[in-house]
């Protein structure tokens, strides 16, 4: 018999290993259930695989393009230009050492869901994220609202259902995280617009899926590189937005000064457009997707199906605290 | 019959669809809790276990991409969960704070039909808390799971070889224990070299 069976018999001289209590494992799948909560994820219809069709003609124009014409000679939005420029006078923030950033996402995003009887509704779900971040780790304090429906039987089956639990409706989640990869950090990237759209390229390129021409991946890598957990800089805040310009997109000014960016795009479930307002700091405040064509089953409702708005970021010297107003 | 992933293929499933992730705990909770428990007790154990699959979600990115297999893994986070609970047992004892666990390992009080028993216990707690702590960690992967040395391997990320020379050293040092404990019966069944585990 091997030595450690012997000390596992010893061991069990004392008794077996303690079988944990249903309570106990129920709680712990809770604990879980709301990490996946809290998470925010990559659904369905931000998964950008451009249509084989339509990859196919765009890769052959820009194969074209980048034969003739180095990729410097590419004119940047004129709307995007402006607000590139004002983004790069504004004062950098400082953050003193140990400090965290904090911003608020406030979003509606449309669900659709399940009864564990088979009972399928669909709903926009409000939520508010409160978030403070420090390098690789961040306190992520979440509250679900109440949804919206567009039938009323949805609402029903919804509040006598085992879903609005799951959802956790009206509850506050707090959920200290640590070691969270920084897949889209700030390390590395120029200044210089055609030295980063060369940077994002070569990061994109990881993935063997990725090709050069898709300007989809672009467009997202360069949302996240915007928002407010990275507090990017305001020189590389006036890059991204030159990058974003020299994107196929669509822009127009808003008001006071900042620009909203669309972008349509298409994946197996649909057509998409998307719209990322920026504020004339460069700072991402707005992320709005919008289903424009349903494929497929065609049960998705056209229409808006995710909007997040983002607060600016701002520095606060210990976790759950806020900015002064 | 229902096609139930393996644990590589729901962490991959889970990566857009987070409830592809519950198989994994499903499957593995059980071991997990009883794992902790012996090593921290089943109070601490219990909640310790629900970190553990917690902590594996959030950082489930960083599971091999080709694995089919989560224990290792998960074992691996049970692992550090329960080295930091002693951390904090030792500076609470450092701080002169009452603490209500510290042992490296939790055995039930003696059985009342053995007179020896409670003694035994100690002798036993004793020898491996005088482990090295590197030691200490693949004996009781090893004994308090049915792991192979190549999953202990894996979950502390050190090569296989490295595995047995610790275990070796491991029972050697908690058999000269035993026997100057005057447990010479324990330590000769520990001398026993029988390793049927080829890893």
């Amino acid at each position: 018999m091997p030595a450690d069976d012997h000390l596992r018999g010893m061991f069990d001289e004392y008794g077996a290993a303690p079988e944990p209590t249903d309570s106990q494992r129920e709680g712990a799948r809770r604990d879980l259930y709301a990490a996946m909560r809290l998470e925010p994820v990559l659904p369905w219809w931000r998964r950008r695989t451009v249509g084989w069709g339509a990859a196919a003609v765009v890769a052959a124009a820009v194969f074209a393009f980048v034969l003739v014409i180095p990729t410097s000679t590419r004119a940047v939005d004129a709307n995007l230009a402006e607000v590139a420029a004002a983004a790069r006078t504004v004062d950098q923030v400082n953050l003193p050492a140990g400090s965290y950033i904090y911003f608020r996402v406030e979003s509606t995003t449309y669900q659709e869901n399940e009864t564990e009887d088979g009972r399928k509704i669909s709903y926009q779900l409000p939520t508010t994220e409160d978030l403070w971040v420090l390098g690789m780790s961040e306190l992520r304090q979440r509250t679900a609202h109440r949804p919206e429906f567009s039938s009323s039987s949805d609402e029903e089956v919804f509040y006598t259902s085992e879903l609005a639990a799951a959802e956790g409706i009206g509850e506050t989640l707090t959920q200290p995280l640590n070691d969270i990869p920084n897949e889209e950090s700030l390390e590395g990237l120029s200044t210089n617009p055609d030295r980063l759209w060369n940077r994002i390229v070569d990061r994109l390129s990881v993935d063997p899926d990725f090709a050069e021409d898709d300007e989809a991946r672009i467009f997202e890598h360069v949302a996240q590189l915007l928002g407010p957990r990275l507090n990017a800089p305001p020189a590389l805040r006036g890059a991204l937005l030159e990058v974003l310009g020299q994107l196929d997109v669509i822009t127009s000014k808003t008001p006071d000064g900042g620009v909203v960016v669309s972008q349509s795009y298409s994946n197996d479930f649909g057509a998409y457009e998307q719209m990322l307002e920026i504020d004339k700091a460069g700072h991402l405040i707005r992320d709005t997707l919008i289903l424009t064509a349903a494929y497929g089953s065609g049960d998705i409702p056209v229409g808006v199906i995710q909007d997040i708005r983002y607060s600016g970021p701002a520095v606060v010297a210990e976790p759950g605290s806020f900015p002064a107003p | 019959m229902e096609n139930v992933p393996n644990d590589g293929e729901a962490i991959r499933a889970s990566m857009s669809r987070p409830e592809a992730f519950e198989p994994v705990f499903d499957r593995h909770y059980d071991s997990i809790f009883k794992y902790l428990s012996r090593r921290v007790g089943p109070d601490v154990g219990g909640e310790l276990a629900s970190e553990v699959f917690t902590v594996a979600f959030a950082q489930r990115h960083r599971f091999h991409d080709d694995a089919e297999n989560a224990r290792p893994w998960l074992y691996g986070i049970a692992a550090n969960l329960a080295r930091r609970q002693a951390r904090t047992w030792r500076r609470s004892r450092r701080a002169g704070q009452r603490s209500t666990g510290g042992n490296v390992i939790w055995l039930d009080p003696a059985p009342e039909d053995r007179i020896d028993a409670e003694r035994l216990r100690e002798v036993l707690i004793d020898a491996i808390s005088q482990l090295r702590s590197s030691e200490r960690e693949v004996l009781l992967l090893h004994a308090l799971t049915d792991m192979t040395y190549r999953e202990v391997a894996q979950a502390l990320s050190i090569p296989i070889g490295t595995v047995r020379s610790r275990l070796a050293r491991a029972r050697r040092q908690v058999r000269g224990i035993l026997e100057a404990g005057g447990h010479p019966e324990l330590a000769a069944e520990l001398s026993e070299e029988g390793d049927a585990d080829a890893g």
